[in-house]
């Protein structure tokens, strides 16, 4: 909501907090100046006087607060003037099955601590735990559960999304979920904090710019990120982990990507980070490790990769000849299978900036002068590589002896033309690191009863030997 | 007990075994006399089952070895002429596996190595690949022993031992005859078959040449006996002599008189010879070498001077050397 | 005890006293463990992969390795043993049960050295990067297990078939070559010379001509998944009609390669002359 208006919405008088800054364009966000006079608190309870949440939502005036107590709520609640719906003690609001569980029509609503579950199922109504189509609503710690879509954001700007956690259908399979958080036609929202799981994707922006997206967590969805005609967007710190894909950009531009983790997201032709027909992208000190391609980039222009640990993804980089003018520096590439794979010609793609480019952890050039760069140039591909690059099949032969020999031939004999990929200042050491502690979470839970497998390993050969050795 | 007929073994288009028949009794001990290279150890292999033949069948208790070879097996030990065992493991463990192998008891190593006088005590600490090739031979022939079946083949036996190995080897060997096993053995050393032999078979090139008692063997031999003569005065006219009182060959060789004849016309003729003049230095009567056995069934036709044959083999071997009487 | 149990303990035992276990279960060991430990000392990095995928580089060492290894030990077996084995052949057992003994004793005796090696690489790996993912390295163990197999059979093979020790010997070492290098640059010369659609069938077929192939693919698939081979995995899969196919069917192939040539190999020995 950059330039956008000081809005103001009317809070509980518990719950009076100080100034908000929003984040971006200097505005400041008012949020939460209460001790209105008129403004009051309904509270519903299972066996008190007011028993139905949609009850109290038809008695209360626009700015009142209604606290839920614990107990379950049956019915879909329509918001279509500006209240708060508050939990406490995680109250559920169970939907009737069909249609969106809570409907929010009116601007500057607030939602806060419920539990939200049982939507519709069907995806062109846009069945949703919560279907917000107004603007400069809160929606904060829900949980929502057994939804189609989990929040559904249709035309609705500047609203906050922050420390929810949505849950999809594990039954039905990806094709047939809704979307975690879906974004749609809308601007200035911020999505901050949630978790977001078991989704088709579990952010999905189309027509969404200048968002705000950070420090969410989405894990075992199809696309983490999911996203096209979304121009000026900020994703920040967010953990893409065991999805099919990590995010998906597309037809996008002058997009940020700081601090993000696109881990362990594997899946047939699947990748960490994907970029089509985007431009003027800054993709900067990411963790990209663990995918089966780590960044796959398809007429991708004018962007800068900076300071990203790329490792240990079965390839690197996959690069459409499409992709142009794109500057890769300072970025760690560490244990890949393969660095780069070019489809097509040549590319326009540089790998250092300002004599200054990556570090490869398979480099065996020298430092003679002590700069940190080395003197040798770093060359990306082998003969193999690149064959593999225009002959998919012969992936095939990954890590076979043929393969190391036909890249030994190339070198003994350079005589096979084609177009090649340089580093012209290949860094002696890592500049971007990440240390392993940050991906304690998304690390598989290990027991200690599997420690002891390898050790009985060792124990029985150890164990045969002896005995045979002996009789 | 044992039935070859007709076997033919060819290797590389040359006929080490040229159709041999014999048969071996229950009880028998039965030896394969031939040179190195006559084809001895491709015949027993034949009957241990280790080489096919091209021709002929070979029956152990009326069991085709071609067509059942573990049922032929398992009523037959064999001591190959070379032991060999993996390095690394005790004479113990050995003889523990093949004992396994057959489904013997343990005890019978305990048997087996009293009989030979095999101490695995002594012999607990040492690998077997540290042994010297006599010890390794009698080991080899505890193996065989493991197993009580009644046919007993051995391949040139007494190749590796040493003269004291030797003797031990034929009292076992007469140990075991005692007790009502067949036994089958090769040799080239004409002694070891006189002594532990009931039966002969010779074999040269291929072929049986001979296949008779140990006593009819000698008795052939003495049948055309080599005499050598010392004499002070050499003369033709002895040559002659000789003839006439019955010898087969006579010749003269420098100061020597060379002569073939029945063993028991020996004396005579000497006795002739002396009354015809001849002052007799000395004389020898070599004993028979395997090969002289040999020519005197296939030498007999073969071109050359048989003397000089006897004679050039002969020497190395027991000449006896012995004054006049007999 | 049957023969064959008996022959296999007293093959076991042979290699463990002349000490080829223990000189193979360290060298191996260490390599293994110098992997293991190299491989996670990038800076950095240790700790984004999983126990599994973190031994990908185990299976290189164990496909260059193993397969020489076992033709030498399934060529020394027999080659050296015709001669000097007189003593066994004519015992009467029969002769497949000899090959089947002395193969199942090899294979206990590199199973043992192999467990060794990889188990102390797993504890490495386990302790510095947690276990998720060891049963996939059991798995990944026993597919080594199976190429260790299938060259310790074709080592037999040449043995018998060979005749004379050095000109076994000779034959092993070009089947090593073969198998391990000249196989698949052969095949993907004539990847080129036939129109795509064929040549990719043809590369998926061409596995079963080699174990080595085999292993290399399932053990990256254990250890990882056929996302690994891309766009290649997704028509290996397609091919093989599924996922758990493929890998029964690879599967499958790897142990074919142990039992066939051990089956050619007695029935060889069973006509010939010793």
């Amino acid at each position: 909501m950059p330039g956008g208006p000081i809005s103001r919405t009317r809070r509980t008088g518990g719950d009076r907090r100080a100034l908000r800054r929003c984040a971006w364009g200097g505005v400041v966000l008012l949020v939460g100046i209460g001790g209105s006079a008129e403004a009051k608190t309904l509270v519903v309870k299972p066996q008190g006087p007011l028993a139905s949440v949609r009850e109290a939502i038809r008695q209360a005036d626009p700015g009142d607060t209604i606290r839920i107590e614990a107990g379950v709520y049956v019915g879909n609640l329509r918001l279509e003037k500006p209240l708060a719906l508050e939990g406490v003690g995680k109250p559920i609001i169970r939907g009737e099955g069909s249609g969106s569980v809570i409907t929010v029509l009116a601007d500057g609503c607030a939602i806060r601590g419920l539990v939200i579950e049982r939507s519709g199922r069907v995806l062109v109504e846009e069945d949703s735990g919560i279907l917000v189509k107004s603007s400069r609503n809160r929606i904060e710690e829900n949980e929502i559960r057994d939804v189609l879509y989990g929040i559904y954001l249709y035309a609705a700007h500047d609203n906050l999304i922050r420390g929810n956690r949505l849950r999809g259908r594990v039954e039905l399979e990806f094709g047939e979920r809704g979307n975690g958080i879906h974004i749609w036609n809308s601007r200035g929202n911020r999505i901050i904090a949630n978790a977001i799981s078991h989704m088709r994707d579990g952010l999905y922006l189309q027509n969404a710019s200048g968002s705000l997206i950070r420090e969410n967590r989405v894990f075992q969805v199809r696309y983490g990120l999911h996203y096209m005609f979304s121009d000026d967007n900020t994703i920040e710190g967010n953990r893409f982990f065991d999805n099919v894909a990590g995010a998906a950009i597309m037809y996008s531009r002058r997009i940020r990507l700081r601090r993000n983790i696109f881990f362990r997201n594997r899946g047939f032709s699947s990748y960490g980070l994907l970029f089509q027909d985007c431009d003027d992208c800054v993709i900067e000190g990411n963790l990209i490790a663990d995918n089966a391609v780590g960044i796959f980039m398809e007429a991708l222009r004018r962007s800068v990769f900076r300071r990203n640990l790329i490792a240990t993804n079965d390839v690197a980089v996959y690069l459409f000849s499409s992709a142009s003018e794109n500057i890769f520096t300072e970025n760690s590439f560490v244990r890949n299978l393969s660095l780069l794979r070019v489809i097509g010609r040549g590319t326009t793609t540089r790998w250092s900036w300002q004599g200054v480019g990556n570090y490869w952890d398979d480099y065996e050039g020298f430092d003679a002068d002590g700069d940190g760069i080395g003197d040798v140039p770093f060359r990306l591909q082998d003969l193999f590589e690149r064959l593999e690059g225009n002959h998919p099949r012969l992936r095939v032969y990954l890590s076979s002896a043929a393969a190391e020999a036909l890249a030994f031939a190339e070198r003994a004999f350079p005589i096979i033309p084609g177009p090649q990929e340089w580093d012209p200042a290949p860094l002696r050491k890592p500049r971007a690191l990440w240390p392993s502690e940050a991906l304690e979470i998304e690390r598989v839970p290990s027991s200690r009863w599997t420690f002891l497998v390898p050790m009985m390993m060792v124990g029985i050969s150890v164990g045969l030997f002896l005995w045979v050795r002996k009789r | 007990m044992i039935e070859v007929e007709h076997v033919v073994k060819v290797f590389d288009g040359v006929r080490a075994v040229d159709d041999v028949s014999f048969r071996v009794c229950a009880g028998e001990t039965f030896a394969l006399l031939g040179p190195n290279g006559s084809g001895k150890t491709t015949l027993l292999k034949c009957l241990m089952g280790l080489l096919k033949p091209n021709a002929g069948r070979i029956r152990v208790r009326g069991i085709e070895v071609g067509s059942d070879p573990r049922a032929a097996l398992s009523w037959m030990s064999y001591l190959p002429q070379r032991v060999v065992f993996p390095d690394g493991l005790t004479v113990r463990e050995v003889l523990t596996f093949y004992a396994r192998l057959r489904g013997e008891r343990s005890e019978r190593i305990e048997r087996v190595c009293h009989q030979l006088r095999l101490d695995l005590g002594d012999l607990s600490g040492r690998s077997i690949g540290a042994l010297s090739s006599g010890l390794l031979q009698r080991v080899g022939l505890a193996v065989a022993l493991l197993a009580e079946v009644p046919v007993l083949v051995l391949d040139e036996p007494t190749v590796s031992l040493d003269p004291e190995g030797v003797q031990q080897l034929r009292s076992i060997l007469a140990e075991l005859r005692g007790e009502g096993r067949t036994i089958l053995f090769s040799s080239h050393v004409l002694s070891d078959v006189e002594v532990l032999a009931d039966r002969v078979a010779v074999l040269v090139q291929g072929k049986l040449v001979a296949l008779e008692s140990v006593e009819g063997l000698r008795d052939q031999w003495r049948q055309n006996a080599l005499t050598r003569v010392h004499l002070w005065n050499p003369s033709e006219r002895f040559v002659e002599l000789a003839h006439r009182h019955g010898a087969s060959e006579a010749r003269l060789l420098g100061s020597s008189l060379l002569f073939r004849s029945k063993a028991s016309d020996r004396l005579a003729i000497l006795r002739a010879l002396e009354a015809g003049g001849a002052r007799i230095e000395t004389f020898w009567t070599p004993e028979p070498s395997l090969e002289e056995v040999y020519w005197n069934h296939v030498g007999k036709g073969s071109a050359g001077g048989t003397f000089d044959r006897g004679d050039r083999v002969s020497e190395p071997a027991t000449a006896a050397g012995r004054t006049t009487s007999e | 005890m049957g023969p064959i149990a008996t022959l296999a303990l007293f093959e076991l035992k042979v290699h463990v006293r002349n000490r080829w276990v223990l000189v193979f279960a360290f060298v191996f060991g260490f390599t293994a463990v110098a992997i293991a430990a190299f491989g996670l000392a990038t800076a950095g990095v240790a700790g984004f992969q999983g126990f599994a995928r973190t031994t990908a580089s185990l299976l290189n060492l164990a496909l260059y390795v193993i397969p020489l290894v076992s033709l030498m030990m399934g060529t020394m077996s027999f080659a050296g043993e015709k001669n000097a084995g007189e003593l066994l052949f004519v015992q009467p057992i029969a002769r497949e049960s000899l090959v089947w003994g002395k193969l199942l004793g090899l294979m206990l005796s590199i199973a043992i050295a192999t467990g060794f090696g990889f188990g102390l690489a797993g504890m490495i790996i386990a302790a510095r990067v947690g276990s998720a993912g060891v049963t996939r390295y059991m798995l990944f163990v026993g597919h080594v297990l199976l190429l260790a197999l299938a060259f310790l059979a074709l080592g037999i093979l040449v043995a018998i078939a060979g005749g004379r020790k050095p000109r076994a010997f000779g034959y092993a070492l070009f089947l090593w070559f073969f198998f391990v290098l000249f196989y698949d640059l052969l095949v993907i010369g004539l990847t080129f010379l036939v129109p795509e659609p064929i040549a990719n069938r043809m590369v998926f077929l061409s596995l079963f001509g080699n174990p080595v192939d085999l292993v290399r693919v399932s053990g990256f698939m254990t250890l990882d998944n056929p996302t690994i081979f891309g766009a290649a995995g997704v028509m290996l899969v397609r091919f093989f009609g599924g996922e758990g196919r493929a890998h029964a069917i690879l599967m499958t192939g790897t142990m074919l390669w142990g039992i066939l040539p051990a089956w050619l190999a007695q029935w060889l020995l069973r006509r010939q002359d010793i």
